[in-house]
Order: C-alpha cells, then sequence, then structure tokens
C-alpha cells in the first residue's frame, strides 16, 4: 500500500504538469471503489475548475481547485495517478479520467478497487469521514517528541500496533513502521506505556529519518507503486528489515525475523531491537 | 528531578526540558485515565480523550502560569474533554457490568479494591457482587454527580480542587457529592447485613 513517501511523490511529480490546468470533462468506469465515484458531484465541483495546488496530509492527496473545491485522493492498496495523453491505450482498470485542458489527461487506475475519489467543499473538507478522523502527520512541522510521548502513553497497545493506527499518526504503513523502530532500536511487540522519554525522542527521529528517506528515494516500489509519470522509487533498495526474513542484519549480523502482528507481516532484529 | 513538585515540573517543560514533560505524564497518567475512563465509560474513548488531554498541555505550555495547582489545572482540561465527547453522544453507551472498569491492564480494577484479599471465600464472593453492584450504581450517576464522586473517591482530590476543576461553589460540590453518597448507599443497602453475617 502506498505510504506516505510514495504518496509525497506522487504529489511532487503532479504538481509540475497539473497545476495550472482545468478539468475539461470527467469520465468514470461505473465500477465502485472502497466509496462509489460519484461522477455527477466530481463533475460539480470540477469541471471548469483550474488546479491551483497538490498537498498531501497522511496518505491523502488533495488537490485544490479555484472554485475552492478540493478533489482527494486515497490509492488504498494499488492504485495509481497517471499522466497520459488523450491517444494513449488506457491501461487495465482505469476507473475515472480526468481530461485536462492543453490536451493531457490524469488517469486514476486501481486493479483492487480499495482507493478513494472524492471531491469536496473547502468547508467540507476537515470534517470529511477520510479526514476528520486522521491524527497528526508526523512530518508536520508542529509534530515534537512530547506529542509522541503523550500519545505513547496514552495508547495501550503495542508499538507497531501503534504506528499503523492513522488516527494516532497519520501516514505510516506496514514498511516504514517496520523501518522506524528497527531504527530506534525498538521491539514491535513493546507496550507503548511503557517507552520512556528517551526511546520515545528515537523513535520520533527514526520515524522523521525513514519517511524523509522515502521521499528522497522517490518512494519503495515493490509491485505496483510508481508516480505520475509512471517512474518506479528506489527505496526498496535501502531497506534494513523489511522483507527481509532470515537474511542478515546489516548491523549486528543475527538472522531478521518475521512476526505476525495483527495479521500483518512485521520484521525486525532480534539482536537490535529491545 | 523525579521529587520535583508538578509545577517545578511543568516549568521545566515549558523551557524546553521533554523529560520533564514525561515525567508529568507518568506521574498522572493512570489517575487521569481512571477519571476518564469512568466519566466517557469507553475505553477506546477514553485513550483518546487521554490523548488530548496531555495534547492541550503541550499547546498550552507556554502560556502555562502557576496559578492554580498542576492537577486542577490538569482535571479541568480532562474534564472539558470529557463533557464535550459526552456532548457528541459519540460512543455513549451504557456501561458493562462485565467489563472491568477501564481495561486497564496496570489499574486495580475497582472489584480488587473492595474485595478484600485476605477474607473467606464466602466473603470475597459478596464482595464481588458488591463490587460490580457499586460499579453499575457509580455508571448510573447523573453525570454531574458521578464526576464529582469520581474525583474525589479514585482521585483523592479536595473539595475545593474539584469546585475549580467543574466550575461551581464548593457547597455545590459537597451537595452534589452527599446526594451520590445517598444514591450508592441504597444501591448497596442489600449488601450490608449480607457482608456483615459472612464469616
Amino acid at each position: 500500500m502506498p505510504e506516505l513517501p510514495e504518496v509525497e511523490s506522487v504529489a511532487r511529480s503532479l504538481r509540475p504538469r497539473l497545476v495550472g490546468r482545468r478539468v475539461v470533462a470527467i469520465e468514470v468506469s461505473g465500477l465502485s471503489l472502497r466509496r462509489p465515484i460519484e461522477r455527477e458531484r466530481l463533475e460539480r465541483a470540477l469541471a471548469g475548475a483550474k488546479a491551483e495546488g497538490v498537498r498531501r496530509v497522511g496518505k491523502y492527496l488533495l488537490i485544490d481547485f479555484s472554485t475552492g473545491n478540493v478533489l482527494l485522493v486515497h490509492l488504498g492498496m494499488s492504485g495509481r495517478l497517471l499522466f497520459a495523453r488523450p491517444g494513449e491505450a488506457r491501461a487495465p482498470h482505469t476507473h475515472a479520467v480526468f481530461r485536462l485542458s492543453g490536451g493531457l489527461e490524469l488517469r486514476y487506475v486501481d486493479p483492487r478497487r480499495f482507493g478513494v475519489l472524492r471531491a469536496y467543499s473547502a468547508g467540507e473538507l476537515e470534517r470529511s469521514p477520510e479526514l476528520s478522523v486522521l491524527g497528526i502527520d508526523p512530518l508536520a512541522p508542529d509534530f515534537s517528541v512530547a506529542q509522541l510521548i503523550a500519545m505513547l502513553a496514552s495508547a495501550r497497545r503495542d508499538l507497531k500496533g501503534f504506528l499503523l493506527d492513522q488516527s494516532r499518526l497519520a501516514g505510516l504503513g506496514n514498511i516504514y513502521a517496520c523501518e522506524a523502530l528497527f531504527l530506534a532500536g525498538l521491539g514491535p511487540r513493546r507496550r507503548t506505556h511503557r517507552v520512556g522519554a528517551a526511546a520515545a525522542a528515537r523513535l520520533f527521529g527514526a520515524i522523521r529519518e525513514v519517511l524523509e528517506a522515502g521521499i528522497r528515494n522517490r518512494g519503495t516500489s515493490f509491485s505496483d507503486y510508481v508516480d505520475a509519470e509512471g517512474d518506479q522509487g528506489s527505496n526498496q533498495n535501502t531497506l534494513a528489515v523489511y522483507g527481509r526474513e532470515g537474511e542478515p542484519c546489516r548491523v549486528c549480523g543475527r538472522k531478521i525475523r518475521r512476526v505476525v502482528q495483527g495479521a500483518r507481516s512485521t520484521f525486525y532484529c532480534p539482536g537490535c531491537q529491545k | 528531578m523525579r521529587d520535583d513538585s508538578d509545577e517545578s515540573l511543568m516549568f521545566r517543560y515549558r523551557d524546553g526540558d521533554v523529560r520533564a514533560f514525561e515525567l508529568l505524564v507518568t506521574r498522572h497518567r493512570k489517575a487521569v485515565y481512571n477519571f476518564i475512563v469512568r466519566f466517557v465509560r469507553d475505553a477506546a474513548q477514553a485513550e483518546d480523550v487521554l490523548q488530548e488531554t496531555f495534547l492541550r498541555v503541550i499547546k498550552s505550555a507556554d502560556a502555562y502560569e502557576k496559578q492554580a495547582k498542576f492537577t486542577t489545572w490538569l482535571y479541568t482540561i480532562a474534564r472539558n474533554l470529557c463533557v464535550d465527547a459526552a456532548r457528541r453522544g459519540k460512543h455513549r453507551r451504557a456501561a458493562s457490568l462485565d467489563a472491568p472498569v477501564n481495561n486497564d491492564p496496570e489499574a486495580p480494577a475497582l472489584i480488587e479494591r473492595i474485595a478484600d484479599a485476605g477474607a473467606g471465600v464466602d466473603r470475597q464472593a459478596i464482595g464481588r457482587q458488591m463490587a460490580l453492584r457499586m460499579q453499575e450504581a457509580i455508571a448510573q450517576l447523573p453525570d454531574e454527580q458521578r464526576e464529582i464522586f469520581i474525583l474525589r473517591e479514585v482521585n483523592d482530590l479536595q473539595f475545593n480542587e474539584i469546585a475549580d476543576i467543574v466550575g461551581c461553589p464548593e457547597n455545590t460540590v459537597k451537595s452534589r457529592m452527599r446526594y451520590a453518597l445517598e444514591k450508592l448507599r441504597e444501591a448497596l443497602e442489600e449488601y450490608r447485613d449480607l457482608a456483615q453475617a459472612a464469616p
């Protein structure tokens, strides 16, 4: 699933060619994503409007339009937003096509259909069912170690589950949660309220470091993920634990282990993570 | 630093010492959670309110002045958030008698506080039944009586502090406490003779 760095990379790849163009027409496949794509609602909100900016909140992409309306996109498990020329063949599982001014299309492709594509007015956006439940974005400038301490102390669960909870921290998924815990030297099953200030400070730094590295490497591409220009990321080549079960830890040499937590695979080093 | 007062730790945190904030959180986390969970009667929502309480402390740290005890300030924030949560009506539901009061693996359940560990089996059984009845009776108190009973009996705060937290005169706090105790006494009346008769 695209996580914060992948969504941020898509946002960055969208800006140069999307901002300044108007939506000329919208086509949809008629198949439902996680929620149905409401074509009339999209048309009312976006037709004729000019894209003015692209931003990200957690794992959500937000495209701001001149009318004050916003297109909210979640890429789900396998969603992609891709630029294409109008005559180009459409990829299978193309569920929405935004025809733009200047002879360009923005296409939403999603084989597994877990994504979200929905228009909101600026006033509705913060109260939307998608954004109203989100926690703090870990790359937000005002996110602090003290906030993380408060959040850890208030939860009663394992660290890995905490990091994946979008209502606490919005943007981390399985890959970057595993990598952050490794970098912080913290075991994935450690209880949140038993993490002291020093460990919380390490975790805070590790979360930001793995996310920023992911963005620098333009995301982690294991299978589906590409940015809006169709380019893969390279972060998969730098991962310390994720997907490396049985391979030696690059720090201590012990074999990386995999356990299942909350129906998700967790990769960790039994030597480095306590 | 461990022996510093709450107020001193808050000033240290205001000046940038994150370790002081962690000490404050460690010191008060359980007690504030116990207050919140008995107010909102939902463990998951209590965690949300607890988190928001400490996040508000962070947000207000720059403006913190030693005008009131830190705990009074802290419980005022927690209480206001509980009231907001109750107004929103999210997750509002009756307390389960089977579930522990707060799902807190660390905190002793109310049942354990009331039942005497050294007592005989019959007495322990009566103690458990009584604790459950007590839990139910507390949950059924009107909000304004329940919060005062919890702040006084669970969080061990003084009446004048509670008056500051809930924003009403101390005499009103005392009369609400009196009504709460009367209701609880009525609810537990049937156990009085049983508890005395058991070996």
